[in-house]
């Protein structure tokens, strides 16, 4: 293996004069490199335009939530997870009990659970959601009120469907529902997401989302775009700022053609970005980011209320930087994103599971991954002040540096016509195949190293053991299935077919989709009869970080 | 066109994974290393996997996995190719694979499995070695 560079005369190695994401970085930063920056108008108090410290003032800046992502198996088994973690703090950036729930791939491409094809996938990244009896089996023994309900679906979000029907069902008024959804399905198509349809058929369904929860929903937010995916199929910091501020550019914009009122919008906007291990240029994309958005959020979309002027940030620190070698080292990666996210000022924090390279993480590793959040909460002291590293010379430097490369990407995918036209022209795709391809180079060459992979490789005999989490897919396929026969035996097809039907004109014509959604969830529809109708009739889109001008054949 | 042929490899995403991110970097790198990629897009099924194969006349199937199912597509896929007298074409899987699984695929007939974080570098001289040593091939 070759080895990295050796700092033989002192300088540094060549890879740390450059940020991960290509920033040109110097050893030392003076009050020369920050002299052009004036505190208010550039960097401003915590909880001010244009937010670069953090979006709450004083105290309030240092709260930060814990909401890991969770879910597997039957919905039991993902119900017991949830209660489990619960008695170990987690919860919203409020304070309220939470979670964040995951769905499998067959449920989220729009398949039920007996379907054979998908057999295989079946409760393998979270737990199925075939129809409301599912979702209903996740909340047992948890309050629907008083909880922050992560209740992850995307575009269109059947499972908050089936929320909002719960709700009618026991008497509790919707607008007391609490939590926040994912709705974005743009970011699939550059990352290693889910998106269904093409993009603008998305589109439609996110604001169609978004337009029922300003209006009946005031406490759920229903935008969060998903950088992480495109993080994780290998942007750099700066592309995945940009990237998810042109997204949501391109959302906010459906709103407001849809008549939204961009002030009661805002509230329910949210950005859920990764975070990476160089340490300070994720401190800076934080920052850069927040200043960034409030910007777009003042002077383009001209938002009138300062607090809609916020970026709110939840950050899942990074799975794919924790490979399999060594793994309990990834205790130490994920403890430093975690660092970092803090000191960048995010809201919400989900430390991500050790056995990431292996499996579906277990229990012990969920919760590790859960107390080490809580460590740097209560022990390290770094929560007590906002922003603390405010007024770094290098700090300073780096997230105006940051801010440069963002606006960048955005007026250059502005000039474009927007995020959607730029994807579909390749752009985004490429600009990020360019930046792994380079990243595979410098890992090649040693130029960058990550312990374990391309240097100090363990000898096989020698690794740390990690226990991995066993799956028995076809298990759970089969018990769903059986479920799903006594479903469609038991319940009223004829309100089925009346529903579908309705929901059909709807989606053909340009009705609002949620409150028609809410009604098949009441009805028992299952996942696959309302996907159905929208593949039937929005079609299929099937591109995924890849350029499309790369495919030999498809 | 140089009279030497190149090597062609099909690049393969199976099912409902859409992780893709280790072979956009391999169909550019093993590009670079002078060797042909196919990709076959998202959502596929050994058998399209297989007909693809054969239709391009490929020496590898690259098989991408980070979902799990990996020994049961793999087990397919050798039967079929096996079933269409296409065994000189050798299976490689790449991605989530945990190394205790790799007994099992190297009994079913798969040429080499890559473990998480494998360096491209790793997979391209695992390839010229296989054309350097052509007896090795369909063993």
């Amino acid at each position: 293996m070759e080895k990295g560079p050796q700092n033989k005369s002192g300088e540094p190695p060549e890879e740390s004069r450059y940020t991960s994401g290509g920033i040109p970085i110097k050893p030392v930063y003076t009050p020369q490199d920050i002299k052009d920056l004036d505190y208010t108008e550039h960097i401003g108090n915590p909880g001010e335009y244009p937010f670069t410290r953090g979006i709450y003032s004083g105290a309030r800046g240092v709260i930060w939530g814990q909401r890991p992502v969770l879910g597997y198996g039957l919905p039991e088994e993902t119900n017991q997870r949830i209660k489990y973690l619960l008695k170990y703090g987690m919860m919203s950036p409020s304070g309220m009990p939470s979670y964040n729930l995951t769905m499998d791939m067959t449920s989220a491409f729009g398949h039920d659970s007996d379907d054979p094809r998908f057999a295989q996938w079946v409760g393998v990244s979270g737990p199925p959601c075939n129809s409301i009896q599912d979702s209903e089996a996740i909340l047992e023994g948890i309050p629907l009120e008083g909880v922050y309900h992560g209740a992850l679906s995307y575009a269109p979000n059947w499972r908050v469907a089936h929320y909002i029907a719960i709700a009618d069902n026991r008497g509790m008024p919707r607008r007391k529902l609490t939590g926040a959804t994912l709705n974005d399905s743009l970011h699939g198509p550059i990352g290693e997401g889910v998106h269904l349809f093409p993009p603008r058929a998305c589109l439609r369904l996110i604001v169609d989302t978004l337009k029922f929860v300003t209006e009946e929903m005031p406490y759920f937010r229903a935008c969060d775009v998903q950088a992480y995916s495109s993080r994780e199929a290998g942007c750099t910091a700066s592309q995945e700022a940009a990237f998810a501020i042109a997204d949501m550019i391109e959302v906010v914009q459906g709103c407001l053609e849809k008549g939204l009122d961009i002030d009661e919008l805002a509230p329910h906007l949210t950005f859920f970005f990764a975070c990476y291990s160089d340490f300070f240029e994720e401190v800076a994309k934080f920052r850069a980011a927040r200043k960034a958005w409030a910007q777009i959020m003042r002077e383009r979309f001209k938002a009138q209320k300062e607090r809609n002027w916020r970026m709110r940030i939840q950050v899942k620190t990074s799975a794919s930087t924790l490979p399999a070698q060594y793994p309990l080292l990834n205790i130490v990666r994920s403890g430093f994103q975690a660092l970092s996210a803090i000191f960048g000022g995010a809201s919400g924090l989900n430390i991500t599971c050790l056995d990431e390279a292996f499996s579906a993480p277990t229990e012990q590793s969920a919760r590790l991954a859960l107390l080490t959040g809580k460590v740097i909460e209560h022990e390290t002291g770094i929560g007590s002040v906002a922003d603390p590293l405010a007024g770094s010379y290098y700090i300073e430097y780096l997230t105006r540096e940051m801010e440069k490369a963002i606006w960048e990407y955005i007026e250059k995918i502005d000039a474009m016509g927007g995020y959607i036209a730029a994807l579909e022209k390749g752009y985004l795709q490429r600009e990020i195949a360019a930046a792994n391809v380079k990243h595979s180079y410098d890992l090649d060459s040693g130029k960058r190293v990550i312990v374990g992979v391309n240097q100090y490789q363990p000898e096989e005999e020698e690794e740390e053991p990690v226990e991995i989490f066993e799956q028995d897919p076809m298990k759970t396929h089969k018990i769903m299935s059986e479920r799903l026969q006594k479903l469609r035996a038991e319940r009223d097809n004829g309100r089925v077919n009346e529903v579908l039907a309705e929901y059909k004109e709807a989606v053909s014509g340009d009705g609002d989709l949620m409150p028609i959604m809410v009604e098949a969830a009441k009805a028992h529809c299952t996942t696959a009869e309302i996907f159905g109708i929208l593949r039937e009739v929005l079609g299929e889109d099937k591109n995924c970080l890849i350029p499309p001008d790369w495919f030999t054949r498809v | 066109m140089s009279s030497e042929r190149k090597v062609r490899i099909l690049l393969a995403k199976a099912g409902l994974d859409t992780h893709v991110r280790g072979i956009s970097i391999l169909m550019v790198r093993l590009r670079d290393a002078g060797m042909e990629t196919i990709y076959t897009g998202l959502f596929q099924t050994p058998e399209t996997i297989v007909a693809a194969a054969i239709q391009e006349d490929v020496d590898f199937i690259f098989l991408s996995s980070h979902l799990g199912g990996h020994i049961t597509l793999a087990q397919r896929i050798i039967e079929l190719l096996k079933e269409n007298g296409a065994e000189n074409i050798a299976l490689v899987v790449g991605g989530v694979i945990p190394r205790k699984d790799f007994p099992t695929l190297k009994a079913l007939g798969v040429r080499e499995a890559f473990l998480p974080h494998t360096l491209p570098s790793t997979v391209i001289d695992f390839v010229k070695a296989q054309i350097a040593a052509p007896a090795a091939k369909g063993k």
